[in-house]
């Protein structure tokens, strides 16, 4: 991810991008969790009410989204971040790579609570 | 310069961010954003493995809900609340200023050459973007403690 993939401007549009769509789905996350089809926060955090939106494909479907978007945003963030402390070849890959695996084990492991309630899966 | 030379940050970690020469409100502003999408990035980690106790079952869940649910545990939480506020209006207004809205029109530099930026819509967006934070913080305290901690409804 950066190198050779994709240019640092793209990468840097892209997390814009992504931070617009993640504060869109964040405020529905923060309604879902206090006031929008529950009374409050407790009642949200029911095993019920939890596992009725990973089973439903619309607030599955906004959760996936959601994760994608994170993940991208978030290890794209911590990126930057560690470019900025150092620059040379070995570096910039290792984090280049290191973060594009993060995000991918982050984002293939939420994916695996969600699909497996959608296929019928949990306990 | 050779494409092998290591450049080093010599600012450091979080003293740099936060090492602000003149005093500079959207400097300030700036490393808190930092600050706060490191915190909300960490906090997805932990979000992604305490979600998936779910697939454990009722009791797993409920028993992960209830080890969390105490004064520090919910302080945390808010912490990440209002890290993620923050962090998501805060994102808004760096990504308008840095599409060119609100930072004024270039002027002839005259002293004390203050930058129009600085003093253009885009800081009053700021405070308008804090006191929806605020706002937003003070939710997310009634709701994990006056409601879920002390049981005030």
């Amino acid at each position: 991810m950066g190198v050779d993939v994709m240019r640092e401007s793209t990468l840097m549009w892209l997390q814009y991008i992504t931070g617009l769509a993640i504060l869109v789905l964040g405020a529905i996350h923060f309604a879902s969790l206090t006031f929008f089809q529950v009374s409050n926060y407790d009642q949200a955090l029911l095993y019920g009410t939890v596992v009725g939106r990973y089973t439903n494909i619309a607030w599955a479907s906004a959760l996936e989204l959601f994760l994608a978007l994170l993940s991208y945003h978030v290890f794209n963030g911590f990126r930057v971040i560690l470019l900025e402390l150092r620059q040379d070849g070995l570096w910039t890959k290792a984090v280049n790579v290191t973060m594009f695996l993060a995000g991918l084990v982050v984002l293939l492991y939420g994916t695996r609570t969600i699909a497996l309630f959608m296929m019928g899966g949990g306990a | 310069m050779p494409a092998s030379k290591t450049i080093r940050n010599m600012r450091g970690w979080l003293a740099g961010w936060f090492r602000v020469v003149q005093v500079n409100f959207e400097r300030w502003l700036y490393a808190l954003h930092r600050l706060a999408g490191v915190i909300v990035g960490l906090y997805l980690i932990a979000h992604i493995v305490e979600t998936s106790e779910t697939l454990v079952g009722p009791e797993a869940w409920d028993s992960t809900m209830a080890f969390l649910k105490n004064p520090a545990a919910h302080t945390g939480l808010l912490i990440i609340a209002a890290a993620a506020v923050y962090h998501g209006l805060n994102g808004v207004r760096l990504y308008l200023a840095a599409s060119g809205v609100g930072i004024g029109r270039p002027v002839r530099p005259e002293w004390p050459y203050t930058p129009v930026s600085l003093t253009s819509s885009q800081r009053n967006l700021a405070w308008i973007f804090i006191a929806v934070t605020v706002v937003l913080i003070i939710y997310a305290f009634y709701q994990l403690f006056m409601i879920s901690l002390w049981g005030w409804m």
